[in-house]
C-alpha cells in the first residue's frame, strides 16, 4: 500500500500537512512530471507514438551493434509475414519476383537445354554400338532413361584447378589444384580473369546483372565460372565435364557463401584468412576416369557420313532416273516422228521438242489413219504432242488404193487392184456407162499412173446373155440392158410373157421391165377386129332386108373371123361386144328407113347365129341415112359391124363414109 | 602473405605500363592492355615493417581526352598509382580530373602521385608552383623514371605500406 492511501494520524496531521507542503515544494514539479509520465506509460497511444518516432534509429543502432543478432530477431517473423502475405495475395509477390524470376527461369531453361543437346549427343554418339547396345539393355532392366545410362557411363573429366575469387576486387581468396607445382601466379590469373569477366559482360551485356561469363571452351579444356553474390568459383576442366557438375559446384560455392559470409565479404588478400573455405572446396577437384581406353569410331560423324551419302545416291538416282526416262522419252518421241513420217498418205514437213512436248507440222491425206492414231499406236498420249496438219491427196500406194475405190466406185462385180508401179487394173464385169466413166476417172487419182479395164466385161452384155439365155425369147421379142436395168419389149405369146418371172435374181441386174411387153394374141385379134369392122354385108334392092348367096356367103367369113376374135379376147381375158348396124340409102320415110335398117342388122344377125358364132353379147343398131339433095346412096344400103371392148370406141358415128 | 589491388591510373603514353614493368617481370602480354584495356601483374613487396605483401597491378589502359577510363575495372581496389607525365603539363589536369572519378567510384583510398619521366629533366614542364599545388590537396608526390628506374621501387613499397597501415 503506498503512503497516499493510508488514513491520515490525527495527532500527526500537522506534522503530515506541513510535510505535504514541503514535499509539495521540493518534489512538487518532480511529482507532476513522474504523474504525467506515468500517465502516458499507461497511455498506448503516447507510446506508439514514441516507439514509432524511435523504432528506426533504434534498429539501426541494433544492426551496427550485432548485425546477427538482429537478424535473428527478424528472421522468424519476416518469414511468417511474407508466408503469410504469398498465402493471401500471390500475385503481388509475382509481379514483384517478375524482373527476377524472369531471366532466372531462362537461364535455366538454356542450361537445360544444353544438358539435353548434351545428353543427345552422347547418346546419338553411343546408340549404334554394341557398347551402346549393352546400355540400352541396362537401361531396360534398371528403368533408368538411355540417356542417364551413357552419361554414367562416359563421364571423363577432371577438374584440374579451382579457384574461389572474390567478385569486386578479383583477389584470389582459394585456389586448390590437382597439380600445384605447374600452377602459374593464380593472383594474377584470378585478377586476369575477373578483368575478362568484366570485360564480358561490360561489352556484350552491360545493362544484365545477371549476365555473366559463365564457360570459356579452349581445346579440350573447359573454364567454368560459377557465380556467387560476394565471390564465384573458377573451375578448369580438361575433357568433357557432366552436366550436373555445374549444380554440384554451385552447390559447394552456395555452401561458402552460407557458412563464411563474412570472409567473403571482408577478403583483404590474406590467404591465411580462407583457410577454412579450402576443405568447403574439395570436392569442387573431382575426376572421373574413362571407363576404357580407346577411341570409339565417331559413330555421329559417321551417321551423318552415311546420310549424306545416302541423300546423294538418293539424289543421284532420281537424277539418273529423270535422265533414263528423258532418254526414253526422247528416243521415244524420235521413233515416233519416224513411223509417222513413214506412215502412208502423212508428210511430216517440220517438228521439233519443246518443254518436253514433241510439236508436229505436215500433211495428212484423210484417207488414211490419223496422225493421232499413228502416234498412239507408237505409244505416246496426246499430252506429250501438239498437231499441226493439213489435208492433201497422197499419192502413197494405200491412200490412192482407197481414193480410187472413193472415186470410180465400183459394183460388187469389179475388183480394183494397183500395183506398186501405178498401175490400177480392174476385173470383172460393169455396165458399160460405168466402165466409160472409170477409164476417164482413174488417171485423176494421185498414184494411179495407167489405168488397165482390159479384164473388165460389160456387165450389160453379160445380164442380156443370161437373160436370153434364161428366157429363150421368142423371135419378134428383144432384150436390151442399160447400166444394169433390162427390158424386155416386142410381142410374144402371151402364155410366154405370163411364164416370165416378176425379179430374176442376177449379179448386176438392177430391174427388169417387160410394161412394154405386148402379146402377140392382141395383134391378131386388132386384125381380126379390123377386118370384122372393114366387112359390110350390102343390099342390092332399095329397102329390101333380104340376104342372097353373096351376102350370106360374106357373113359366113365373117362368123369365122368373128368366132376367132372371141377365141383370142377370152385368152386375154377381154370381153368383147358386137354391134351390128343396119343403115339406109337416104330415100323413103324415116319411119321406113329406121324400121329398114333395124331389120337388115336383125337379119344379119340371125344369119351370124346360125353359124353358132360364141359371142357373149352382141347388140343390134339402125341408123337410116338422112335424105340428100342429092339423091340415093346406094352404098349406104349395108350392114356394118363394130366391135367394142378392145381398144374401141362404143361411140360409133352416125354417118361413116 | 598478404594481397592487394592496385590500379596504375593516368593519361594515355604517361608511362603506366613502363613503371609496371620496370617494377616487375610481365606475367602476361602487353597486347591485352589493348584488346582488354587492362593487364595484371603481381609483385611482392617487402615492407619497412618486415612483413611482405603481393601487389596485383591492374595496368588500366590510358584513355585519350575524348574517353573515360574504364571505372569498371577499379572496382575494390585497395589504392592506386595516379601517374603524371612530367614533360606534359595537361596530363597533371587530367589526373586531378582521374583522381576525382576513381575517388568517387572508390571511395576515400589511399593512393600516390608519380610525375614520371623525371629522366626527361631538359623537357620537365611542371613547375614548383604545380607540383606544390598538388601536395597541398594532402596527396604523395614524387617523382620517377621508367627508363632509369628512379624512384619506381620506392613509390610501389611507399604505397603498399600505406596500404597495410590504412588496413
Amino acid at each position: 500500500m503506498s503512503a497516499e492511501n493510508k488514513p491520515p494520524h490525527p495527532a500527526a496531521n500537522d506534522e503530515s500537512s506541513a510535510l505535504a507542503t514541503l514535499k509539495a515544494l521540493l518534489v512538487g514539479p518532480e511529482q507532476t512530471a513522474i504523474q504525467r509520465l506515468e500517465k502516458e506509460s499507461r497511455d498506448p497511444e503516447v507510446q506508439n507514438l514514441r516507439v514509432a518516432e524511435s523504432l528506426p534509429s533504434s534498429l539501426n543502432r541494433a544492426y551496427q551493434n550485432s548485425p546477427r543478432e538482429l537478424t535473428r530477431s527478424f528472421e522468424m517473423p519476416v518469414s511468417e509475414c511474407i508466408e503469410g502475405s504469398i498465402k493471401r495475395n500471390p500475385g503481388f509477390f509475382a509481379d514483384i519476383l517478375y524482373p527476377v524470376m524472369g531471366p532466372a527461369i531462362r537461364r535455366s531453361i538454356t542450361q537445360a537445354m544444353r544438358e539435353l543437346v548434351q545428353q543427345i549427343n552422347q547418346g546419338l554418339e553411343h546408340s549404334l554400338t554394341v557398347k551402346g547396345m549393352k546400355w540400352r539393355i541396362e537401361a531396360a532392366r534398371s528403368g533408368v532413361p538411355f540417356a542417364e545410362i551413357v552419361l554414367r557411363h562416359t563421364l571423363r573429366y577432371r577438374v584440374e584447378d579451382a579457384f574461389l575469387i572474390q567478385g569486386g576486387s578479383g583477389l584470389l581468396i582459394q585456389h586448390l589444384s590437382q597439380d600445384p607445382a605447374h600452377t602459374s601466379d593464380a593472383d594474377a590469373v584470378s585478377a586476369m580473369l575477373t578483368a575478362i569477366r568484366d570485360f564480358t559482360h561490360d561489352t556484350l551485356d552491360k545493362e544484365g546483372e545477371d549476365s555473366r561469363l559463365e564457360t570459356v571452351n579452349v581445346g579440350d579444356h573447359t573454364l567454368w565460372l560459377i557465380h556467387g553474390p560476394k565471390a564465384y568459383l573458377a573451375c578448369a576442366i580438361r575433357g568433357v565435364p557432366p552436366v550436373g557438375l555445374r549444380d554440384e559446384l554451385a552447390a559447394v560455392l552456395e555452401e561458402i557463401h552460407r557458412r563464411h559470409p563474412a570472409l567473403l565479404e571482408g577478403f583483404d588478400g590474406d590467404p591465411a584468412q580462407a583457410t577454412p573455405v579450402a576443405p568447403l572446396m574439395e570436392p569442387c577437384l573431382r575426376t572421373e576416369a574413362a571407363p576404357e581406353s580407346g577411341k570409339p569410331l565417331p559413330w555421329p560423324l559417321l551417321l551423318i557420313l552415311f546420310s549424306i551419302a545416302g541423300v546423294l545416291a538418293w539424289w543421284g538416282y532420281g537424277q539418273w532416273q529423270t535422265r533414263q526416262a528423258a532418254a526414253e522419252h526422247q528416243a521415244l518421241q524420235t521413233a515416233a516422228v519416224a513411223t509417222l513420217s513413214s506412215a502412208p498418205g502423212i508428210l511430216v514437213t517440220d517438228w521439233q521438242v519443246s518443254d518436253g512436248r514433241l510439236q508436229l507440222q505436215g500433211l495428212h491425206d484423210p484417207l488414211t489413219p490419223s496422225p493421232d492414231s499413228v502416234l498412239a499406236a507408237s505409244g505416246l498420249s496426246t499430252g506429250d504432242y501438239s498437231l499441226s496438219f493439213r489435208g492433201f491427196q497422197s499419192s502413197d500406194h494405200a491412200a490412192a488404193m482407197k481414193r480410187s475405190q472413193q472415186r470410180l466406185a465400183p459394183p460388187d462385180s469389179v475388183t480394183l487392184e494397183l500395183d506398186r508401179s501405178g498401175i490400177l487394173t480392174a476385173t470383172g464385169s460393169a455396165p458399160a456407162a460405168w466402165i466409160t466413166r472409170a477409164a476417164l476417172l482413174a488417171t485423176t487419182v494421185p498414184g494411179v499412173a495407167h489405168y488397165d479395164d482390159t479384164g473388165l466385161d460389160d456387165l450389160d452384155a453379160h445380164i442380156q446373155h443370161q437373160l436370153n439365155e434364161l428366157l429363150q425369147p421368142p423371135e419378134p421379142v428383144t432384150i436390151s440392158v442399160a447400166d444394169g436395168h433390162a427390158e424386155i419389149t416386142g410381142e410374144a405369146p402371151l402364155a410366154w410373157i405370163d411364164s416370165l418371172p416378176t425379179a430374176p435374181q442376177m449379179a448386176g441386174l438392177n430391174s427388169l421391165r417387160f410394161d412394154r411387153l405386148k402379146p402377140l394374141e392382141m395383134q391378131r385379134l386388132t386384125a381380126l377386129i379390123e377386118m370384122i369392122e372393114s366387112s359390110t354385108v350390102e343390099f342390092a334392092v332399095a329397102g329390101g332386108v333380104e340376104l342372097d348367096e353373096l351376102q350370106l356367103s360374106k357373113i359366113e367369113s365373117l362368123a369365122a373371123l368373128i368366132g376367132e376374135a372371141h377365141q383370142h379376147a377370152q385368152d386375154m381375158q377381154l370381153a368383147l361386144e358386137l354391134q351390128i348396124i343396119g343403115r339406109t340409102d337416104g330415100t323413103g320415110t324415116p319411119q321406113q328407113n329406121q324400121f329398114i335398117a333395124r331389120e337388115r342388122a336383125a337379119r344379119v344377125a340371125q344369119s351370124l347365129a346360125a353359124y353358132d358364132v360364141p359371142m357373149p353379147g352382141f347388140s343390134l343398131r339402125g341408123i337410116p341415112q338422112a335424105p340428100s339433095h342429092e339423091g340415093r346412096n346406094d352404098r349406104m344400103r349395108r350392114v356394118e359391124f363394130r366391135v367394142l371392148g378392145v381398144e374401141q370406141s362404143a361411140d360409133i358415128p352416125d354417118t361413116k363414109e | 602473405m598478404k594481397a592487394r589491388k592496385i590500379c596504375m591510373i593516368g593519361d594515355f603514353a604517361v608511362g603506366k605500363t613502363s613503371l609496371v614493368s620496370r617494377f616487375i617481370h610481365n606475367a602476361f602480354d602487353d597486347r591485352y592492355l589493348t584488346t582488354l584495356g587492362v593487364k595484371i601483374d603481381t609483385k611482392t613487396i617487402s615492407l619497412p615493417s618486415g612483413d611482405r605483401l603481393k601487389l596485383v597491378l591492374w595496368d588500366i589502359a590510358g584513355k585519350s581526352a575524348f574517353a573515360r577510363i574504364d571505372t569498371s575495372y577499379l572496382r575494390d581496389a585497395s589504392g592506386y598509382l595516379l601517374v603524371i607525365d612530367g614533360t606534359r603539363p595537361a596530363t597533371l589536369d587530367n589526373a586531378i580530373e582521374l583522381q576525382g572519378t576513381v575517388e568517387k567510384q572508390l571511395g576515400p583510398t589511399p593512393f600516390s602521385v608519380l610525375l614520371n619521366k623525371a629522366d626527361l629533366s631538359d623537357q620537365w614542364a611542371l613547375n614548383d608552383d604545380l607540383i606544390t599545388g598538388l601536395k597541398s590537396r594532402g596527396w604523395s608526390v614524387s617523382e620517377s623514371s621508367a627508363l632509369s628506374g628512379e624512384g619506381v621501387e620506392t613509390a610501389f613499397t611507399r604505397l603498399g605500406a600505406q596500404l597495410v597501415h590504412e588496413a
